[in-house]
């Protein structure tokens, strides 16, 4: 149960005055490291689960603790750009192959466009006698394919659809 | 006695014998033959009626067959004329050419199930329909064609109506020039007119094919009453037109022409610049000498 209290207790009762400060007392050792001098008096138990905050004396655990949020972030990222990075691709390959999928559609039904509204070319001093003499021609052939529509229609064998006989 | 009994009760027993057996030996000699004969007959009647059934339903089959591609290759012709046409726009192909496909299809379907028919009365009933659903040649080739024609005058119609503004527009800067341009307006006037009673002809005449219908015959007359509009009243109208066209051409050679004569008389020339329907008649003046 010690570990508990030292969570639910994050700040400790500080060391009796007599006590000084740890850093204070860091003796040199021969290879060059510090050697905390040994303790008159027992120091309370940390609680090294994660959640404990972190205490004066211990600040590498709480980086350790930092780390995993942050790789899970960064895998994340990096899972989201690839997955835009593919869906970008396969756009662009759905809008080359779209062209020709509107292709075969107005092959089976073209669509309807709408009737354009005939252009005339300004009618000028310059140009209207030109102007008149193509429209003649222009109504003439109207004329003439009509007559040739007129003949085709004449020339249809109605007697087909009688259904005496059958 | 006993024995004579005895050969009395051996012949009556005999005789008996015999004549049960008569019969049975009838049905092998006379009765027997004309029995199987009559059998014989019977069969052969039922195979030859149920052949005589076959080749009817096989001749319907093939009349119809012969019915149908008729009516194909002239919806197939049809619908050729249609798109190599160079007036009608590209909606107007697309809604003709969409009917014609309509029937295609139908009467594709048609042949698909009277070549499947296994009797002659649903075959026969079908024939009638390649008729009586369709009129092809009563209905709706006439139809088609005669809205071919309609849209085709109508396109006409719309650009020599486009044109008579500009050519107003060309008189009216002459006449603010002080020409006379009266007989040029009763000309312009007149191509308007004709032009306003074409195109209500072609109007009316385009809804009264567009509502033919092609399922039952067209009442009498409906197609001549077009085809008089469109000789009578179109095609005289465009004739008249091209007469006050081919009339207003050296009118507007004249006015053209006396703009261009430099005048002796005064010191300006009066020349007209062609860059615009609203031409505005420049004066420049001559050097003096």
């Amino acid at each position: 149960m010690e570990p508990q209290q030292g969570s639910d207790q994050p700040n400790q009762t500080p060391p009796p005055p007599t006590q000084p400060p740890a850093a204070e007392t860091l003796t040199p050792a021969p290879d060059g490291t510090t050697v905390a001098p040994p303790l008159s008096q027992p120091v309370p138990a940390v609680n090294p689960l994660p959640s404990t905050p972190a205490t004066p004396g211990s600040t590498p655990a709480p980086a350790k603790k930092s780390k995993a949020p942050l790789m899970i972030i960064i895998i994340i990222i990096v899972l989201f750009i690839v997955a835009a990075g593919v869906f970008l691709l396969m756009h662009k390959k759905s809008t080359t192959i779209q062209p020709m999928a509107a292709k075969t559609s107005m092959i089976a039904k073209p669509s309807p466009v709408a009737q354009t509204t005939p252009v005339i070319t300004p009618v000028t001093a310059a140009n209207v006698d030109q102007t008149l003499t193509n429209t003649n021609n222009s109504v003439q052939q109207a004329i003439t394919q009509t007559n040739t529509d007129l003949n085709s229609i004449s020339s249809i064998n109605t007697s087909q659809d009688s259904t005496s006989g059958l | 006695m006993k024995k004579t009994t005895l050969i009395t009760t051996v012949t009556f027993a005999g005789i008996m014998l015999i004549q049960g057996a008569l019969p049975a030996f009838a049905i092998n000699t006379v009765g027997g033959q004309a029995l199987i004969n009559q059998l014989n007959r019977e069969t052969n009647q039922a195979s030859r009626a149920a052949n005589r059934q076959q080749n009817q339903l096989q001749n319907i089959i093939n009349r119809s067959n012969t019915l149908i591609q008729n009516r194909l290759t002239s919806l197939n012709t049809l619908s050729s004329r249609v798109q190599n046409d160079p007036r009608l726009s590209a909606n107007e192909k697309s809604t003709l050419s969409s009917d014609i496909q309509t029937y295609i299809g139908g009467l594709t379907a048609l042949k698909t199930k009277i070549d499947a028919d296994t009797d002659a009365t649903t075959a026969r009933s079908d024939e009638k329909t390649i008729i009586t659903s369709y009129y092809i040649y009563v209905a709706f080739e006439p139809k088609i064609r005669y809205l071919i024609i309609l849209n085709n005058l109508q396109t006409t119609t719309a650009n020599l109506q486009a044109l008579v503004p500009q050519l107003q527009n060309l008189i009216n800067t002459f006449k603010s020039n002080g020409d006379d341009v009266t007989q040029l307006q009763s000309l312009l006037s007149d191509v308007s007119s004709q032009l306003q009673t074409i195109n209500t002809t072609i109007t009316n005449d385009t809804a009264t094919v567009e509502n033919i219908s092609t399922t039952s015959q067209p009442a009498s007359g409906t197609f001549s009453n077009i085809r008089n509009d469109i000789t009578q009243v179109v095609r005289s109208g465009f004739s008249k037109i091209r007469s006050d066209f081919e009339q207003m051409s050296p009118l507007f050679k004249q006015i053209i022409s006396q703009k261009q004569v430099t005048p002796t008389s005064s010191q300006a020339v009066t020349t007209t610049s062609p860059s615009g329907a609203q031409t505005t008649p420049t004066v420049s003046p001559v050097p003096t000498q």
